[in-house]
């Protein structure tokens, strides 16, 4: 049940894309964990592609936004890290199939 | 890479246009270069020594053009190297004016042989890029940032400085002699110290950070970067330091040293494009990369030279041309060129679009910019290049001239393709953004 409802949430962050790459953050592997709690409350952890990038506060409230239009979220927390430092290795399957096809 | 990489951070990147403002004269300036040289073509296989259509094309090419260019980018770029937020940008408009300013005098000093007028260009851009070069260097020395591309700039801006002020003394030197050593080798110290230590290791550093982020390859570059970075220092100064007395042995070793760093580079991009996980790099990154090539023809060019005048051999001023023309433009200019499809439609999103995210569709990045315009403008910069090169080696006057046609088509192609992204800048207000198409760019 947990990891269904995380699962959801990593599905609805699919539709936040970073926008010189034209790839979801999930498949990019900016989202590091996802925790939906009992009460509502949906904290992601997340990470850029570097320290001083962050399109940080548009991807984070990108985050936050489309988290928070899920049924049942009452709360969502988006906390940011740098640890570990994001690499391409983070790319996912469908990220690198998805990225060779550009 | 994502947009890291050229300063997306809303809380740190410049909001005042002068990246744009940078970026958009220096792009005048090297269709002004474009046009002094279109004047007097016949330059190209003539002899090059204060020639002054070629002082005039070379100089708003490397000050107009390269120079602030590379600061326009720098002043997006330096706060994602450090991670932090820069202070005012009211050096970086002042050393603007300056450097606009200045390089239109030193010109005009140039063709009209004033010196009054070289002389306050010269004091302009050696103020320009003082403050410049203060205001970063002294950020960048204070910063506890990691990133093996601060120390590429620190030495780049220390070089930038020291170069414009070689200049100076060797304008000073054809007005009132200070020293002969100055007319006997200060030009080719001069021309070290810009090409080599200012733009080479400035383009290289950042290379390091911007090309596996573009291409998107994983791999750590850290000590790659490093070792490269001494290398280019530690040949660069000991070839400096062997000019001016004419120490052969130090020149050829810091010749030596420096080859060996721009070879590792070489190596290194090579490396980073085997890696990576983007297949398409783009035009811009295409032409970016390909620079890499012009660097090592340049080399191979330059170091046989430097061979034939060691075993006394005198040496053609074409094949001297014809290496600064593979190093300016294929080296230099494509470098920059390249880097600039992927940074100025960066810069306009981020000014036009990012208030917009998350509320509307967006454009994406690579929306605002025709790529297959760039493609077509890279076949007519390599094949301009190629042949005005093989034309001035050879004196093959029609080749040149043909050559130097074509390369000033593939050059304008960019510019107006360039030109096209800032129409996205000024297309009305943020919240009446038009609905882009198939793309929903960070979207819900």
């Amino acid at each position: 049940m947990q990891s269904d409802r995380d699962e959801l949430v990593r599905e609805a962050l699919k539709q936040v894309v970073d926008p010189e790459l034209h790839l979801n953050i999930v498949d990019l592997g900016l989202i590091y964990d996802v925790a939906w709690y009992d009460s509502g409350q949906v904290e992601v952890t997340m990470t850029l592609t570097t320290p001083g990038c962050p399109v940080g506060s548009l991807l984070r409230r990108a985050v936050e936004r489309t988290v928070a239009q899920l049924p049942g979220v009452q709360e969502v927390e988006v906390t940011l890290t740098f640890e570990p430092r994001w690499s391409p290795d983070f790319v996912s399957p469908a990220g690198r199939a998805a990225l060779g096809r550009l | 890479m994502g947009l890291g990489a050229l300063g997306a951070n809303l809380s740190t990147r410049p909001s005042d246009g002068t990246p744009s403002l940078f970026i958009v004269t220096g792009l005048a300036y090297l269709v002004a270069t474009l046009a002094v040289l279109g004047s007097d073509l016949a330059v190209l296989t003539g002899h090059y020594r204060h020639n002054p259509t070629l002082l005039m094309a070379a100089h708003l090419f490397v000050l107009g053009f390269g120079t602030m260019v590379t600061m326009g980018a720098l002043i997006q770029m330096v706060p994602v190297i450090l991670g932090e937020a820069m202070p005012s940008s009211k050096s970086t408009r002042i050393a603007y004016a300056h450097m606009a300013a200045g390089v239109a005098l030193m010109v005009l000093g140039f063709g009209l042989g004033s010196f009054v007028s070289l002389a306050a260009g010269g004091a302009l851009v050696t103020g320009g890029c003082a403050v410049f070069a203060l205001h970063y260097g002294r950020a960048l020395l204070q910063s506890a940032s990691q990133e093996p591309t601060r120390p590429y700039m620190i030495a780049a801006l220390a070089a930038l400085v020291l170069t414009v002020a070689f200049g100076v003394l060797m304008a000073i030197q054809l007005h009132r002699p200070i020293h002969p050593v100055l007319t006997l080798r200060g030009l080719p110290m001069h021309i070290l110290l810009g090409g080599v230590g200012w733009f080479t290791v400035m383009i290289v550093g950042v290379s390091y950070k911007l090309i596996p982020m573009f291409a998107t390859a994983p791999g750590d570059v850290t000590a790659r970067a490093r070792r490269t970075f001494f290398l280019l220092e530690g040949g660069l100064v000991l070839l400096a330091i062997a000019w001016l007395p004419a120490w052969q042995v130090g020149v050829a070793a810091g010749a030596l040293v420096l080859s060996l760093g721009l070879l590792a580079y070489a190596w290194d991009v090579a490396w980073i494009l085997r890696r990576r996980l983007r297949r398409s790099l783009g035009g811009g990154m295409g032409l970016a990369v390909s620079s890499v090539l012009y660097l090592l023809g340049a080399l191979v060019v330059s170091l046989s030279l430097a061979m034939s005048a060691w075993q006394g051999e005198i040496v053609s001023y074409r094949w001297i041309m014809a290496a600064a023309l593979l190093f300016l433009g294929g080296w230099i200019g494509a470098m920059i060129l390249g880097m600039l499809a992927k940074i100025v439609p960066m810069i306009v999103w981020l000014d036009r679009y990012s208030d917009a995210v998350g509320r509307r569709n967006v454009p994406t990045i690579q929306e605002l910019l025709n790529d297959r315009a760039i493609r077509i403008g890279n076949l007519f910069f390599h094949a301009g290049l190629i042949v005005v090169a093989g034309g001035v080696a050879t004196a093959w006057a029609i080749g040149a001239t043909a050559g130097a046609a074509i390369l000033a088509t593939g050059v304008l192609i960019h510019v107006v393709t360039l030109a096209t992204v800032w129409r996205h800048r000024s297309s009305g207000a943020t919240g009446n953004v038009e609905p882009a198409g198939h793309s929903a760019t960070v979207t819900q």
